[in-house]
């Protein structure tokens, strides 16, 4: 009875051990695999920027005087 | 009678002796399993983990490769554009310094506030500058425009209501924005009717880009 117990107790603990590895090794496998990913989203240099100006300002101050003449 | 009975204590222990036998294969059989599946959790851990965080690092690395190759070219149009927009106002780069210099520029101030009174018959001995002040109050386009710096002139002239307004109406459509902050007007009456005039006290505000902007 005690014998049939601890083999129990053993197929137990090797099931758990064996999940715990495949876990070990999908959580290591995503990381790897998303770290490289995310470090290039975040990157500042990488940042798109909006080309565009808003050049009706420049013709508001082309429309003012210039010079004041004496 | 002592037949059956030997017969049967021959039994029982038939019995038991097959019993433990299953009990005992069950055993070796679980035994078996759970050292199978420890195998296998070593083997993954020792050959298969490696590979496949090999192969995961790898095609991260791929990944990022084609992300950032996409973005770099993204961000390469946009300085194309950019750089395609930067020179078309190329040409109007002297209006935009014009009305936000790159220094303080009081000479200039004081030259635009004479040569406007200048224009009305006006005349301006003197321009005072207050260094210190600070527009808290100036018209901010949005969070995203340009941090300014701006100085006041303190301006202290007299003559006819219609020669001031006209003055503040040019002063308002020179070339650098300059902010009337406050206008005082109040008419002097002295004894000589001819000499009666109204005096204007003006705060006007120039605005110009802080250093390393």
């Amino acid at each position: 009875m005690n014998k049939n117990r601890l083999t129990l107790y053993f197929l137990f603990v090797a099931i758990l051990t064996l999940i715990t590895v495949f876990f070990v090794i999908y959580n290591r496998s995503y990381k790897n695999l998303i770290t490289p990913i995310n470090n290039v989203k975040t990157n500042e240099m990488l940042k798109p920027f909006n080309p565009k100006m808003d050049t009706s300002i420049i013709k508001e101050i082309n429309e003012r005087q210039q010079q004041i003449n004496e | 009678m002592t037949t059956d009975y030997k017969n049967n204590i021959k039994t029982e222990k038939l019995l038991e002796y097959i019993r433990k036998t299953g009990e005992n294969r069950r055993l070796v059989q679980t035994l078996e399993l759970g050292l199978t599946l420890l195998l296998i959790a070593g083997f993954s851990f020792f050959a298969i983990k490696p590979t496949f965080s090999t192969i995961s690092t790898l095609m991260g690395e791929i990944k990022a490769k084609e992300i950032s190759v996409k973005e770099m070219q993204k961000k390469i149009d946009s300085l194309e554009q950019a750089q395609k927009i930067y020179s078309e106002i190329q040409k109007d780069y002297l209006a935009i310094e014009n009305c936000l210099p790159k220094n303080p520029g009081y000479y200039n101030a004081s030259t635009t506030l004479r040569r406007a009174a200048n224009l009305y018959s006006i005349e301006l001995d003197r321009v005072g500058f207050n260094l210190k002040f600070d527009d808290k109050t100036a018209p901010v386009a949005s969070k995203s425009a340009i941090a300014t710096k701006n100085f006041s002139t303190i301006v202290n002239i007299k003559s006819d209501f219609v020669s001031l307004t006209n003055l503040i109406d040019k002063l308002s459509r020179t070339q650098r924005p300059i902010i009337i902050s406050s206008v005082n007007i109040a008419i002097q009456q002295q004894k000589e009717a001819s000499s009666s005039g109204t005096s204007l006290g003006i705060n006007p505000v120039f605005y110009y880009l802080p250093k390393n902007k």
